[in-house]
């Protein structure tokens, strides 16, 4: 059943409705976690995700574009935690972890989320703020038979982990938000 | 958010049964008539919210285009339909689970998880005769007319349908998407059983071959403790021993006839093998190592000598991580490295546990070993900063 819809994204990451938005303004420095802050570029609307301990953001609609941000995953917990669904439904982030395998990590979370075909690649190294970090690429079928691509950076500090995830409907919207998403990325820094 | 699971249709079944024949095989001589519900129907009203889904089947981005694995497989539907192969339509889809499913009006799914670990053609068709055997008794619209009757919500979609096929359009979408009736009962899982065992048979595939694939891959759902939702052999099917027994006992009557039999190995490895690597990562990304590391020895198993299986086994071993394990992988990684053949990813893998080890020396050399193979590798930025750190 690969119903092209849009509201195929909402599920990507277990969302079931859509909830209220609060608008993040382009040119202010927005909070992310408790030691992180981005600078949007734009405007943004920021959704309650009641799955994680991170934030949602997106530009034209949970359905065609999403900004996850995942900050301080702890040793022993999964990126992502659905009510209902048992504690070892998600794999967990673990301090030995090094870059492949987060990136085997992210891969594994949206495909037990339901995704088809979930690829990471171009693993390489990136600035995550002062940190030393790093940044893939991914591709995936959505349940709802959506080919979306997404953009991963990550950072790890002693037993936590930090990622923002952006994923959007390759059709159009991936590429036209692409740039505003590095900048995203590329104005991390420490509170 | 379950897994899309399943297996055959035993398993998460989608629906329903199974047509017969192909569009792109010849229509066979004396194939009989393509059946067509009336539009005035329960029945039509299925056919026509199937066809929708159909039409999402032919534009998914999982379809499977290779033209060879393609004309394998529907050739070898069409044999086991016989007179109705022209009524069977078979798309390929790249999911990797255990899965086959026949829709009533023909459509026909066979998931690449089918065809990894079918060992050889006679267990491959055995699941497709088997998948033939719903269609051919018309089990989903048994359970169409069942789950439809059980339901109040559905039922109350059925008012005012005043017995017009398209008015029943909406019943069975829904009935589709809640997965209302996606399960067969236990008499249509033994009947559907019966037509894979028999279609074998009577094309001279040895009848062990059903038993066997059911119990492997019944061992393999068995070895994930993650495992929750009804396995492919779930509470309305006869119980897996079961099943795996009666189909052995029948494979031994029908072997003491003493025909010749064929489990149809050579012309299968021919088809599949080229294409099983995509396949195999594809597993591995499904994020159940457990049934991985199960599948992939079973696999190694009869192909010893596989540099291709031992770099994966390896690789389900290192994500299983259980005590032992990493070691399991080394041992897998580098039994492979010293073979013909041997993906470059084995160095990958081999100097990355090193690294996690604290073994300096040996994790250079095989990150330089795997770039030296592949320079243009898409991680070759972060290797590179990895040697560069060692
Ligand atoms: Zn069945």
């Amino acid at each position: 059943m690969w119903k092209r819809c849009f509201t195929v994204l909402c599920v990507t990451f277990g969302l079931s409705g859509c909830a209220a938005y609060v608008l993040v303004e382009p040119d202010q420095p927005a909070a992310i976690g408790a030691e992180l802050v981005v600078d949007p570029q734009v405007s943004w609307a920021r959704v309650a995700y009641p799955t994680t301990n991170g934030s949602l953001w997106t530009i034209d609609g949970l359905g065609l574009n999403q900004l996850y941000f995942f900050t301080e995953v702890e040793a022993g917990k999964p990126m992502v935690r659905i009510q209902g669904q048992a504690k070892d439904a998600m794999p967990f982030y673990e301090e030995s972890m090094i870059a492949t395998d987060v990136m085997e990590l992210v891969e594994t979370t949206l495909t037990r989320l339901g995704n088809q075909q979930v690829e990471a690649t171009n693993l390489r190294p990136a600035k995550f703020g002062p940190r030393n970090g790093f940044q893939f690429d991914l591709t995936m079928t959505s349940q709802g038979g959506l080919i979306v691509k997404g953009l991963c950076i990550a950072a790890q500090r002693d037993d936590e982990l930090d990622a923002l995830l952006f994923l959007a409907a390759e059709e159009y919207y991936y590429e036209l938000h692409r740039p505003v998403v590095e900048k995203v990325f590329a104005s991390i820094r420490p509170e | 958010m379950t897994r899309l699971a399943v297996t055959c249709c035993a398993v998460l079944a989608p629906l329903f049964s199974i047509i017969l024949g192909n569009p792109a095989v010849a229509q066979m001589q004396n194939s009989i008539p393509i059946f067509r519900p009336s539009l005035n129907s329960d029945e039509g009203g299925l056919w026509m919210a199937v066809e929708e889904i159909e039409k999402d089947t032919q534009r998914s981005p999982l379809l499977v285009d290779d033209e060879t694995l393609n004309a394998y497989v529907t050739d070898l539907v069409c044999r086991l339909a016989g007179r109705n192969c022209a009524s069977v339509r078979v798309y390929i889809l790249e999911i990797p689970v255990f899965n086959a499913t026949m829709y009533p009006n023909g459509m026909m799914n066979v998931f690449t998880g089918l065809l990894l670990r079918a060992e050889n053609e006679a267990q491959l068709a055995f699941v497709l005769g088997h998948e033939i055997g719903h269609f051919l008794e018309r089990h989903s619209i048994q359970g169409f007319r069942k789950a439809r009757d059980t339901n109040s919500f559905l039922a109350f979609l059925s008012l005012g349908a005043a017995g017009a096929g398209v008015n029943y359009v909406a019943d069975a979408a829904n009935m589709i998407a809640t997965g209302a009736f996606y399960a067969f009962n236990r008499d249509q899982e033994r009947q559907a059983d019966v037509h894979g065992f028999n279609a074998i048979v009577a094309h001279g595939y040895d009848p062990i071959q059903g038993a066997e694939l059911w119990k492997a891959v019944i061992d393999e759902q068995e070895a994930n403790p993650r495992r929750r939702a009804p396995s492919t052999f779930a509470a309305t099917h006869p119980s897996p021993e079961e099943r795996v027994r009666s189909l052995t006992q029948r494979a031994y009557e029908i072997k003491a006839q003493s025909k010749e039999t064929t489990d149809g190995l050579e012309r299968f490895r021919e088809i599949i093998q080229p294409l099983r690597s995509q396949w195999l990562e594809t597993e591995l990304n499904r994020g159940e190592p457990e049934e991985s590391v199960a599948l992939f020895s079973r696999l190694l198993s009869n192909e010893t000598e596989s540099a291709e299986l031992q770099y994966y086994l390896g690789e389900a071993y290192r994500k299983r991580g259980e005590e032992g394990d990493l070691d399991k992988a080394v041992e897998a990684f580098e039994s492979a490295a010293g073979s013909d053949g041997v993906p470059a990813q084995v160095h990958r893998s081999l100097g990355l546990l090193a690294m996690k080890n604290g073994k300096k020396v040996a994790a250079r050399d095989s990150l330089i070993r795997y770039l030296a193979l592949q320079p243009e590798a898409d991680d070759h930025e972060m290797i590179r900063f990895y040697i560069d750190q060692l």
